[in-house]
């Protein structure tokens, strides 16, 4: 009955050392990897080395492929088209020069240094993320984040968004196939004017939302059945053990480092 | 160690007088409906769609409220009694993604324990006790969604099971699942020793777990006996829009 929906895990399962980590302290780690790489002046192409090196010895020490790594890291690409204009707006040196209707846009090395450096930021920042995603399971890190403060009514949110997900999911998957069931072509061109399809599919969007709008209803009434009183609760989580913590201060005295060097 | 049973102050397990409950778009759901239901009594609701049976068995615990009372186990359903009442009646929803609303097994059963305000060592025993009686041990940490139906309803129950009820109200037990699972999961309902009050069309299922049965129809009782006679009574279940077995 149900429609497969390819809601695809983010996590690979595993049993190396960094499967084994805490989650917050993976989060934490993750986090202040995130902060290094952003803080590292442009073109400190060392300083940027050291920190790839420490992420290659995470991703062996994870023991996740690191193509797998490198595809989904490749998520960044997209946004460095939003840096592009660093590349002509920068005062320098010029490299080359681009014709544009009446004047030329002047590439200059400082502008290249920067994209470069955002480029290497945003690969390396992401890659941070796909490591901590693909070893820790998704309820392991909303769990983390209330550990490490986030609100827990957001926590909640993201938690209930994820669970639905695939069943919202199968909802607009039914309603598309029930759709393309009753639209057949009669001759090559399909009835039915551009505006008259479009009122179509923006029915349907509003029959999902109406939906899954009175299935919340229906959560709703599920949680109360069960005692909920509109206070959120949930059990204590167990701190992690010493030695981790350890471990996090390490990397991240290790962090500092990178940092200083950076600016020597 | 704190004692979290309810003390029955009736007999009767539950007590329904006069109840009338309209939605709030008019539609009315239940008229003037009256019911007893004895400790470890096995009922089945049976009725066309938009009898009223879900609606009914929303009252039970409270969710929804009508005018009437309504009691469980000498409880009134009152803001200061429903505490006790959700603890005593477990509400089985028909759509275990409904019923299923956390991340893992583990969550979604210890969601009920967690908000009675039990300790975290016996939070962890329940919600392994309640897989155990499901026969579905070892699950805690699997995601809801990636469960089937079958598995998914037995899990739905588990949830309502950790609080350790004394009543189950469950809507449509058996629909949409497999002949297998269906009778697996009838296997489930004939093991579990609470007082049951089940919604459904399944009249095979109420033949063989339910002895009494209630028939509903446009909001209304239609007919309360013995499973044996109203399913004997063809004109009366074809008046009522069922099917004799």
């Amino acid at each position: 009955m149900s429609i497969a929906f390819p809601l695809t895990d983010r996590y690979r399962a595993g049993d190396s050392p960094l499967h084994r980590l805490d989650a917050r302290v993976k989060l934490l780690a993750a986090l202040a990897f995130i902060f290094a790489a952003t803080l590292v002046p442009a073109g400190e192409w060392a300083a940027f080395a050291l920190l790839a090196l420490l992420l290659v010895i995470v991703v062996a020490l994870s023991r996740l492929p690191p193509l797998l790594v490198l595809r989904r890291s490749a998520l960044a690409l997209p946004f460095l088209i939003v840096a592009l204009p660093l590349l002509f707006t920068k005062s320098g040196e010029e490299l080359f020069s681009v014709p544009v209707v009446f004047w030329r846009w002047q590439a200059t090395d400082a502008g290249l240094t920067a994209l470069c450096s955002i480029l290497v930021k945003s690969l390396l920042s992401v890659a941070a993320a796909v490591v901590l995603t693909a070893t820790t399971p998704s309820f392991d890190v909303l769990k983390a984040l209330r550990g490490i403060g986030v609100p827990r009514i957001l926590v909640i949110t993201v938690s209930f968004m994820y669970r639905y997900l695939a069943v919202i999911g199968e909802e607009a998957a039914r309603l598309l196939r029930a759709r393309d069931c009753r639209s057949v072509r009669v001759d090559r061109r399909g009835g039915g004017s551009l505006l008259w399809r479009s009122r179509v599919t923006g029915n349907m969007v509003g029959s999902l939302f109406l939906r899954s709008y009175e299935r919340s209803e229906r959560v709703f009434d599920a949680m109360t059945a069960r005692g909920y009183d509109g206070e959120l609760r949930s059990l204590a989580a167990r701190a992690p053990a010493a030695g981790q913590w350890a471990l996090l201060a390490a990397f991240a005295l290790l962090l500092v480092g990178v940092e200083v060097y950076a600016r020597l | 160690m704190r004692d979290f049973s309810v003390q029955p102050l009736s007999p009767a397990a539950i007590a329904v007088r006069g109840l009338s409950f309209s939605y709030p778009d008019g539609q009315e759901a239940l008229r003037d409906v009256s019911l007893e239901v004895a400790a470890g009594e096995r009922v089945a609701l049976v009725g066309a769609n938009g009898a009223g049976k879900s609606t009914l068995l929303l009252h039970l615990n409270g969710v929804l409220k009508g005018r009437g009372d309504v009691r469980v186990m000498g409880h009134p359903l009152l803001d200061g009694h429903l505490p006790q009442v959700r603890r005593l009646v477990g509400v089985v929803f028909q759509n275990p993604d409904d019923q299923l609303f956390s991340p893992t097994v583990f969550d979604d059963i210890a969601f009920g324990p967690i908000y009675m305000g039990l300790t975290e060592e016996e939070v962890r025993r329940r919600v392994e006790r309640a897989l155990a009686q499901v026969g579905m041990a070892g699950y805690e940490k699997r995601m809801p969604h990636r469960l089937s139906l079958g598995e998914r309803k037995r899990i739905a129950i588990a949830t309502v099971l950790a609080m350790e009820p004394a009543i189950l109200a469950i809507d449509e037990p058996t629909m949409g699942l497999d002949p297998r699972a269906r009778r697996r999961f009838m296997e489930l309902l004939r093991t579990l020793p609470q007082t049951i009050i089940a919604a459904t069309h399944d009249l095979y299922l109420a033949r063989d777990l339910f002895p009494r049965m209630i028939v509903m129809d446009c909001g209304r009782i239609a007919a309360d006996g013995p499973t044996s006679e109203i399913l004997a009574d063809g004109v009366l279940l074809q008046r009522h829009g069922l099917e004799a077995v």
